[in-house]
């Protein structure tokens, strides 16, 4: 059972965390304004991810701390306050973004506003995180999340080229007539979407509550290959099916309710009702992994009593700031703020964040004191600093190309 | 320095192996000879604060008095006598409830998590 369940965290952080708001919308509109030219980026940002899941995993099992505990230990707490600051901001506002993408499927079925929802899709996730176990929050996304698969059916039997599309994957280029900013703006996006760091921070928190040993090490890598492999499957598929459904007619995809077009036009009304299914277990899966996120970074830095194993009682502020995170993220998506806009903007700012994380999880990843025989490999540092190039590159270029690309529009 | 890194931002764990705060910072006394010494170790939300901006003070005042209805905050020394142990925790010999170093937990849970409906699930 113990295999198993660490398998499942890998392929929940693969399925809620790659495949959730961000990537419903991102994937969307990438496919429908560029066809398959920003396929790399999925690449990219699953090789990515996969190389920094994996060392979090190994931090967590060789030194039984949390990423957070070992940034504010190793590093102090000037630059762990900051870390913390930048993801307490990117966490909140992922979970607004989530718990509007809950709202949104139900808008979907009932035709009331989104906001009229937002409240109870909050309260869901409260209630949920209030009494479900960390394997509840953790299996139940999981299972419930498979729906999305229903992509890869409508990509196969949409039949796209699939030559063009394995180029692209590997083959960064501007389709004819793009304007280059707006491209890279997307692009930046698009890997903000899958790197986010509360997927980090919820894998991190994850394997201390599911108190991993060295045993657990094969297990690590192979969740984190295959369920991120997995996930990306999926976002793949995504960003194919609007590729062949919107861009030949020129159709941009730029609100909610045009993400399901392409698995309707391909599989029907059963289509729609798996997309339905699974878009709602990934968002709220999301939101409920980002509320965690959010509480588990600010116990971990502050040294309270956290993890979902406790009651209320036995970690109250634990507790405290879930509801708080919560009632946070609903009052700000109650201002009004577009969800999809929000969204790309969560997602760019993302992307901003990631050397903040990840730059001190390199670090420690590299300290024999913390990490024993598990520290970073020399394969694993050409890896990690590829990635951490790309990251610091993406970081320096996130504002300007916001301000330049008119914000990905 | 190396007693900095040695100690400062780690965890400390209490004599039942439970979570009981971090070093935030260290008291140091001056002896006559002009040495220094660890007189004791500081935690608590208070004497993380006060490594911080003025404002931060005052907005932890409000959050302690006004919010949890705490005394007006003061950090918390434990002694250098009671630290056992360092290695990738700081021990100590004394119990974390009994020490006070639960305050600012056991208050958000009376003032705001208890009156809550199902808070003792």
């Amino acid at each position: 059972m113990g295999k198993v369940s660490s398998l499942g965290l890998g392929i929940v952080t693969a399925v809620g965390g790659f495949v959730d708001m961000g990537e419903l919308v991102t994937t969307s509109q990438a496919g429908a304004q560029y066809r398959f030219a920003l396929l790399w980026t999925i690449t990219v940002g699953v090789l990515g991810i996969m190389v920094f899941i994996d060392t979090v995993g190994r931090v967590a099992i060789a030194s039984g701390r949390s990423i957070f505990d070992v940034i504010r230990e190793r590093l102090g707490y000037k630059v762990g306050l900051v870390a913390l600051g930048v993801a307490m901001l990117i966490n909140v506002l992922t979970i607004v973004i989530e718990i509007c993408g809950m709202a949104l499927v139900i808008q979907l079925i009932t035709h009331l506003s989104y906001l009229w929802w937002v409240p109870v899709a909050g309260l869901l996730v409260l209630i949920i995180l209030w009494f479900g176990s960390f394997s509840l929050v953790e299996n139940g996304a999981a299972i419930l999340g498979l729906a999305l698969l229903i992509f890869i059916v409508a990509a196969i039997n949409l039949n796209p080229p699939w030559d063009q599309v394995a180029r692209q994957m590997v083959m960064p280029t501007i389709p004819q007539g793009r304007k280059l900013f707006p491209y890279a703006f997307q692009a930046v996006a698009l890997l903000g979407a899958f790197m986010t760091p509360y997927e980090v921070f919820f894998y991190s928190s994850g394997a201390i509550e599911e108190k991993w040993t060295g045993k657990d090490f094969i297990t690590n890598r192979a969740t984190t290959i295959i369920g991120f492999t997995f996930g990306s499957l999926i976002v793949i598929a995504m960003m194919v099916v609007a590729a062949q459904t919107f861009f030949p007619h020129q159709i941009q995809s730029q609100a909610f309710p045009s993400i399901p077009v392409p698995v309707i036009t391909s599989l029907g009304t059963a289509g729609f009702l798996v997309f339905l299914l699974g878009a709602f277990a990934s968002t709220g899966g999301a939101a409920m992994e980002a509320t965690l996120a959010t509480t588990y970074t600010t116990a971990q830095f502050f040294g309270w009593d956290w993890g979902q194993s406790h009651n209320p009682k036995g970690a109250p502020i634990f507790s405290f700031t879930t509801i708080l995170a919560v009632i946070a993220a609903v009052i700000i998506a109650f201002i009004g703020i577009d969800p999809i806009q929000l969204t790309i903007y969560t997602t760019a700012l993302a992307a901003f964040s990631l050397p903040f994380t990840f730059i001190p999880l390199f670090i420690v990843a590299n300290d024999e004191e913390y990490m024993g025989e598990m520290k970073n490999g020399r394969l694993t540092n050409i890896a990690s600093l590829f990635f951490l190039a790309v990251l610091v590159l993406v970081t320096l270029a996130t504002i300007p190309l916001f301000i330049l690309g008119g914000g990905g529009g | 320095m190396y007693l900095m890194r040695l100690v400062l931002d780690k965890e400390i764990v209490d004599r039942n192996g439970h979570k009981a705060g971090k070093v935030n910072d260290l008291m140091l006394e001056l002896h006559d000879d002009g040495a220094l010494q660890v007189a004791a170790i500081l935690t608590g939300p208070d004497s993380f604060v006060s490594l911080l901006p003025d404002w931060m003070d005052l907005a932890t005042i409000w959050v302690r008095t006004s919010l949890l209805h705490l005394d007006p905050p003061d950090p918390i020394e434990i002694g250098w006598s009671h630290v056992t142990q360092i290695d990738v925790a700081v021990h100590i010999d004394l119990d974390r409830v009994k020490a006070g170093l639960l305050r600012t937990q056991e208050a958000v849970w009376k003032r705001w998590l208890k009156p809550l409906p199902f808070s003792e699930r």
